[in-house]
């Protein structure tokens, strides 16, 4: 949505005001009541009738006296009224934008109307007593990413309203709204775990907390980790010591893969560009946005390490680290990525780190996203595909129902393959998401179960006995 | 889009839900539509009144009043309200002389009534809220004019009764007011 320029920018833009006009002119209002109180008095006047004239009396005065009660004497307003939009960062409630419009009107005005308007929202219009005052402006939006405030057009009217200025605006600087996330519990994990330490249990030996087995005592073994109670029991005269051997822990990488190539809501129309989206609706990146940060958030809580790609623009990824600052980059580059011009088709997929899990949001409307988790399958990497296309309203034009069926079918049919694969879908939108947690849980369940049974690592060939 | 898609799209924007608003703490306010129906109201019988009072055919006076309802309810602005503060002005002229009718004061808080409102409501929509402060801020002008004019009227009423002719007194604020108006032109 976009907003016309004010007459006074206007004509400033093509020099037709000079630097010296005053900013304040008389009103239709004004000159009317002038006129008709002059014709009303003087008829009466000349025609003899007080009472005739005093029919214009109210008229005159009304519109001439530029004062009111408390300052008889004051003239007609000189400088314009001042206006700022100054974003309010208390907000307290998640999808809410706040500013303060502060107005300074002059102080010979009486009126003051104001007409706050925002994408997406319908405009309120307010007419204030000019006095200086700082008016709260919020409004409430699913939306997420870089969205565009308040533009707030102002307007000062002299006593009676027979002098009035042109009216000026102020325009709030964008607000980047960062994801908000959902609560999940257990995310699936890679394949292979990584690095000599996390809060994972792995399968290689080294130092954690679960029993793997009771090996003899090797050199390098520690002494804390002989078992006196099975070396009494196996070896009485201590001829061999024997030591509890622990699985080492280990930590989980998970990638994120955004494809923000395309963003698309839930009325079909507006896919094309053309058409104002609902600021109440999410799309399909705000959902890909807030899957992405839950995700992000949970494997971050339980100590993994997270990383960022973006599909729809070549740039450096964020690369996958721990902990709250990690996290931190993870939100402001999601909330950042937004569709840029028509995306080159990749060639090769993002490199990924090794034993990585990688989940990818996508909406999977073309074949894409179904070429990368192949490649990423083949490489050896667990994939999770979050489904993050909205619930599409029906549309009545018979060349959009046709499309939708069209593209819909091919769509259920890649989601299909994808699940004949192995790979799990797991839709965003509307009520599935509640459903998500669950899904993604068992999943989680799934694979744990799926590996409870350690693989013994070649280099570990002591049998337990 | 064939005619079946067209009236069901129709349909479908009028099923949809409206956009939300911007939310502004503004303190405790008035609608606009007030403003969007008083004034046809205080225009029309202004008219009507002036009408009926000097004995005009009383079809034509709610013809003529009502036209100026339609008018202020359709697009209000100053030249509807204005006139008609100047048609019963031309219509008192034109009727039989005494010195001075009290049924003018009764027109002039009319008039000045009619001519406000119709400024509210040309600038106000209907959506619009008015905060009471300012309506009070512009309402203590009002009462200070109509004091002034009510005063005047007082003094024109109780000068009518002389023979010396209370015209004097009248055409002597005429002129005050005349030089209070030279006196605001020329500031603005």
């Amino acid at each position: 949505m976009t907003f016309g320029t004010t007459p006074r920018d206007a004509a400033r833009e093509r020099r037709l005001r000079r630097p010296d006009e005053p900013v304040w002119r008389r009103t239709p209002t004004g000159v009317a009541g002038v006129v008709s109180g002059a014709i009303v008095l003087a008829v009466g006047l000349i025609g003899g009738s007080a009472d005739v004239a005093l029919l214009g009396v109210p008229l005159l005065l009304g519109a001439a006296w530029s004062g009111r009660p408390g300052a008889p004497n004051a003239g007609v307003p000189q400088r314009e009224t001042q206006v700022h939009l100054v974003p309010d960062d208390g907000v307290s409630r998640p999808g809410e934008l706040g500013a303060v419009l502060q107005v300074v009107p002059p102080p010979e005005a009486e009126l003051v109307q104001v007409r706050v308007a925002a994408p997406g929202h319908r405009p309120v219009d307010v007419v204030l007593p000019a006095t200086p005052r700082d008016l709260s402006l919020r409004l409430a939006t699913v939306r997420t990413g870089p969205q565009p405030t308040f533009v707030a057009d102002v307007r000062g009217y002299g006593p009676a309203g027979a002098t009035s200025e042109d009216p000026l605006r102020a325009t709030a600087p964008q607000s980047l709204v960062l994801p908000a996330t959902m609560p999940l519990g257990r995310v699936p994990l890679p394949a292979r775990l990584r690095g000599l330490t996390g809060p994972h249990v792995s399968r290689r030996l080294g130092d954690g907390g679960d029993l793997r087995d009771v090996h003899p005592f090797t050199p390098g073994d520690r002494l804390r980790r002989i078992d006196w109670r099975t070396t009494a029991r196996r070896s009485p005269q201590l001829d061999e010591l024997y030591v509890r051997r622990t699985y080492s822990t280990a930590e989980a990488t998970t990638i994120l893969v955004l494809d923000s190539r395309d963003d698309v809501g839930p009325d079909l129309r507006t896919w094309r560009g053309s058409g104002a989206r609902r600021v109440d609706e999410p799309t399909s990146l705000d959902l890909a946005r807030h899957a992405a940060a839950s995700i992000a958030t949970a494997a971050v809580d339980a100590g993994d390490r997270v990383g960022l790609e973006d599909l729809g623009r070549r740039r450096r990824p964020l690369p996958a680290a721990g902990g709250r600052r990690q996290l931190r980059r993870v939100h402001h580059g999601l909330a950042v990525s937004s569709p840029l011009g028509s995306p080159q088709r990749r060639l090769r997929p993002p490199q990924l780190p090794a034993d990585a899990v990688v989940y990818l949001f996508s909406t999977l409307l073309d074949d894409e996203p179904l070429h990368l988790v192949r490649t990423w399958r083949e490489l050896g990497h667990r994939v999770v595909m979050v489904d993050t296309l909205p619930d599409v309203r029906p549309v009545h034009e018979d060349h959009l129902r046709i499309a939708w069926r069209v593209t819909s079918m091919e769509r259920a049919d890649r989601v299909r393959q994808l699940e004949s694969e192995g790979v799990l879908v797991v839709p965003w939108a509307g009520t599935e998401r509640s459903l998500a947690r669950t899904r993604l849980e068992a999943r989680a369940k799934a694979d744990e179960r799926h590996h409870s049974t350690p693989v013994r690592l070649a280099g570990s060939s002591g049998a337990a006995r | 889009m064939n005619l079946t898609a067209e009236i069901m799209d129709l349909r479908r924007r009028r099923m949809e839900r409206p956009l939300p608003q911007v939310d502004v703490d503004a303190g405790a306010s008035v609608p606009g539509w007030c403003f969007h129906v008083l004034a046809p109201v205080a225009t029309g019988g202004l008219v009507a009144l002036a009408g009926l009072h000097v004995g005009l055919m009383t079809e034509l006076v709610l013809v003529v009043a009502g036209a100026f309802v339609l008018w202020v309810a359709i697009r209000p602005s100053a030249i509807p309200a204005h006139l008609a503060v100047v048609l019963p002005a031309v219509v008192l002229f034109g009727a039989p002389g005494r010195p001075f009718d009290p049924f003018v004061l009764l027109l002039a808080v009319l008039a000045l009534l009619a001519v406000r409102l119709a400024w509210w409501a040309e600038h106000v929509g209907r959506r619009t809220r008015v905060e009471g402060a300012a309506l009070g801020r512009a309402a203590r002008r009002d009462v200070v004019v109509l004091a002034v004019t009510l005063g005047i009227g007082g003094v024109g009423w109780f000068a009518a009764g002389f023979a010396v002719g209370g015209l004097v007194v009248l055409g002597a604020g005429a002129l005050l007011a005349l030089v209070v108006v030279l006196v605001g032109a020329s500031r603005t």
